[in-house]
């Protein structure tokens, strides 16, 4: 979507496909309650594709899982709102939810196995979805499950629409978890890791699938990923979470020109890029690993890996803007850009 | 916090051959119905490759390419159905149980779960300890000793020995299992895909200390990944596998700016990514490249080029006979009959 579009689609209500506000998700555990998502909000344009990055235990998968509600836990604790066609996803009936999973709002899970019932057919799955949202009689279902494969490029479609899922290869058992979630025009793809757990050649197929059928159907994508190469050339903005929050976001092309939070840094830093030598280049490592869930950091959750933490880190930074930056390009972190680049000197020298 | 500070510097690669693998074929039964006909899995076919003292040999290959199944033939795991692997000209695979095991202390692994490779009933400390038992490189106390110098060597504190696997980060227990593989000072360090299993930013760490350990002990890698730009970063050549063959063989750095294979540019075009151009030289753009189709079985292999039912410039003769494993002018290894012929570079 051209910059221009975007940013109207951003300004005008009529234009947005979904728009999480200060979710918060909190977890009772024995030892208290564990902050995993800490007031997360962002706007998902129609048609627009946001990639949501992070390490195991940012929160990015339980932020997606949540905006559907697909957490049945009693000591799960959500808070916020999750706006979609002027609804709040949070404070629906069970009964109205139901009809916009899957319809409206459909998802992508990272395993594709354990997505699908491993005694029913391929076929029965795609049309469970199509009984359940159209009322579609069996033979019509049965029909439109062969277009999908069709569309989601499986060969001989007729003979696979009645394969179980362990006579597939794992690219086409992503691919027909691709087509249930199409099968009812969704105006929102939600996909967890859809691509982690596939081959590099593999991966290439379904992130060409997943570009050109939102082009097709001009659904919107939140994709999450650990890698943030993976959606370096589809997503149109990136959010970077860590530790529950949101530290980075705007659109890709600023956050990958200019990350301004020195995790954001850190994590285009540690990644080999394609052709770097250890023999010319060093990787750029960020000490220690992620704090978990249960372990509380006083002030910003980067401070004690950070290589520029000061006093006021003690305090949570809020997301906001910098000057010289884009307006719609925010980073949670208390540095002045001048005192960033002078102890990047410094620490050079 | 890595105590060894890794920094630019050149190849010590001495030119003197450390290993020598030949033909090397690892052949699996596969479970069969009684009355049809009896099936194998070749996971390695006819491979051959040498690796040089302070070399880093890196393998690169998509899951059932046979990279780990080679990984684990070199490190004696395996028993190979055919061929040879010498190290400092000592056969493994004909060595006497007594050759075999001064062989294996020559060759130690990193594994590429942290969480697996690692007792989690025994201390960290004895873990890094008893590869100098086993080979009766030091007493016990002596043994105590050098795995707190080991400890910190890999960046662990030394006060840790006596803590049990679960207490520490996945990053950590990497650590642990390359300080237990170092323990038995070996010449060959075999890493099959040591940071796949870690978070992005806890990766370069492992690998910087990697890098540093090679250039202080001298060792020579063989380094296993899927990973194309984790390899490139790491090795100082590159061996691409499909279906169990290598089908390409060159100087990294080559392997980059010139692949001959179309596996190798296919794979090299399939990388998402547009952090910086996707390595391409100054001026040039990496083609993208959508391959059809998956991997063949290894166990309904092709008949003739394996790459050959999924390669966009196969032409008859592929389908026909089986392109050998040859030299190029410009000493790369290539297995194809039409080296060259698909641009990895957009016009």
């Amino acid at each position: 979507m051209p910059d221009t579009m975007q940013a109207t689609a951003r300004a005008v209500g009529a234009d947005v496909a979904l728009r999480v506000e200060s979710l918060t998700i909190d977890i009772r555990t024995k030892s208290g309650v564990a902050h995993i998502v800490q007031d997360v909000s962002f706007t998902v344009a129609k048609g627009e594709f946001v990639g949501i990055v992070g390490e195991s235990g940012s929160g990015k998968s339980m932020t997606l899982m949540n905006l559907l509600r697909l957490i049945d836990n009693p000591n799960l604790n959500v808070s916020g709102h999750v706006w979609f066609d002027g609804e709040d996803l949070l404070a629906l009936p069970a009964k109205r939810l139901r009809e916009i999973r899957g319809g409206k709002i459909a998802m992508i899970f990272q395993d594709a196995m354990t997505a699908l019932t491993p005694v029913y057919t391929v076929g029965w799955h795609i049309a469970e979805q199509l009984r359940a949202h159209r009322a579609l009689s069996r033979r019509a279902a049965r029909e439109r499950a062969i277009e999908l494969l069709t569309e989601v490029g499986i060969p001989s479609p007729e003979l696979r629409v009645d394969s179980f899922p362990h006579e597939l290869s794992g690219g086409m058992r992503q691919r027909a978890v691709i087509a249930m979630a199409l099968a009812c025009d969704p105006k929102v793809l939600l996909a967890d890791e859809p691509t982690t757990a596939l081959d590099v050649t593999t991966q290439a197929q379904i992130l060409d699938l997943i570009r050109r059928l939102r082009t097709v159907h001009g659904s919107a994508v939140v994709f999450v990923t650990h890698d943030i190469g993976v959606i370096s050339d589809s997503a149109d903005s990136i959010l970077v979470m860590y530790a529950g929050r949101v530290v980075e976001q705007g659109r890709t092309v600023d956050v990958l020109a200019a990350p301004q939070h020195p995790y954001t840094q850190g994590l285009l830093g540690s990644i080999p890029t394609p052709g770097a030598s250890r023999l010319t280049s060093q990787l750029v490592s960020i000490d220690g690993s992620a704090p978990t869930p249960s372990e509380q950091v006083v002030g910003c959750a980067f401070r004690p890996r950070c290589a520029y933490a000061f006093d006021k880190c003690f305090t949570v930074p809020a997301l906001r803007p910098r000057e010289g930056q884009a307006d719609d390009h925010l980073d949670a972190c208390w540095l002045q850009r001048q005192a960033q680049m002078d102890l990047r000197i410094e620490a050079g020298s | 916090m890595t105590s060894v500070n890794a920094s630019v510097r050149t190849p010590r690669v001495s030119g003197e051959e450390l290993l020598r693998v030949q033909h090397l074929v690892k052949r699996f039964p596969v479970n069969h119905r009684i009355g049809s006909r009896r099936r194998e899995l070749v996971a390695v076919d006819d491979v051959s490759f040498s690796v040089s003292r302070g070399e880093t040999l890196g393998i690169v290959g998509e899951s059932g390419c046979g990279k780990s199944t080679l990984a684990r033939c070199v490190m004696g795991l395996e028993r190979p159905s055919g061929g040879a692997i010498a190290i400092e000209g000592r056969d493994l695979t004909t060595a006497s149980k007594k050759t075999m095991r001064s062989l294996r202390r020559d060759v130690q692994m990193v594994f590429q779960d942290p969480y697996d490779s690692l007792n989690p009933r025994r201390r960290v400390g004895d873990i890094v300890a008893e590869p100098m038992l086993v080979h009766g490189l030091a007493d016990a106390a002596g043994a105590r000793k050098e795995a707190a110098r080991l400890f910190d060597v890999v960046g662990l504190n030394p006060r840790y020995l006596d803590r049990y696997p679960n207490e520490f980060s996945g990053g950590q227990r990497q650590r642990v299992g390359i300080a237990r593989a170092l323990a038995a000072k070996p010449k060959i360090l075999v890493a099959d895909e040591p940071v796949s299993a870690l978070d992005v930013s806890v990766q370069a760490q492992v690998l910087n200390l990697l890098s540093a350990l090679q250039r202080e002990f001298d060792l020579t890698y063989i380094f296993v990944s899927h990973n194309i730009d984790v390899v490139r970063y790491m090795s100082d050549r590159i061996a691409v596998m499909y279906l169990g063959r290598i089908v390409e063989m060159a100087s990294a750095a080559d392997i980059y700016a010139a692949p001959q294979h179309p596996y190798t540019v296919s794979l090299l075009g399939a990388i998402p990514n547009n952090l910086v151009g996707n390595g391409a030289a100054a001026g040039k753009r990496r083609r993208r490249i959508v391959l059809r189709g998956d991997i063949p079985s290894p166990v309904d292999r092709p008949s003739a080029c394996p790459f050959e039912p999924r390669c966009p410039v196969a032409q008859e003769i592929c389908r026909v006979r089986d392109p050998e494993f040859r030299t190029l002018d410009d000493g790369r290894y290539i297995a194809c009959h039409f080296p060259g012929s698909l641009d990895p570079f957009e016009a």
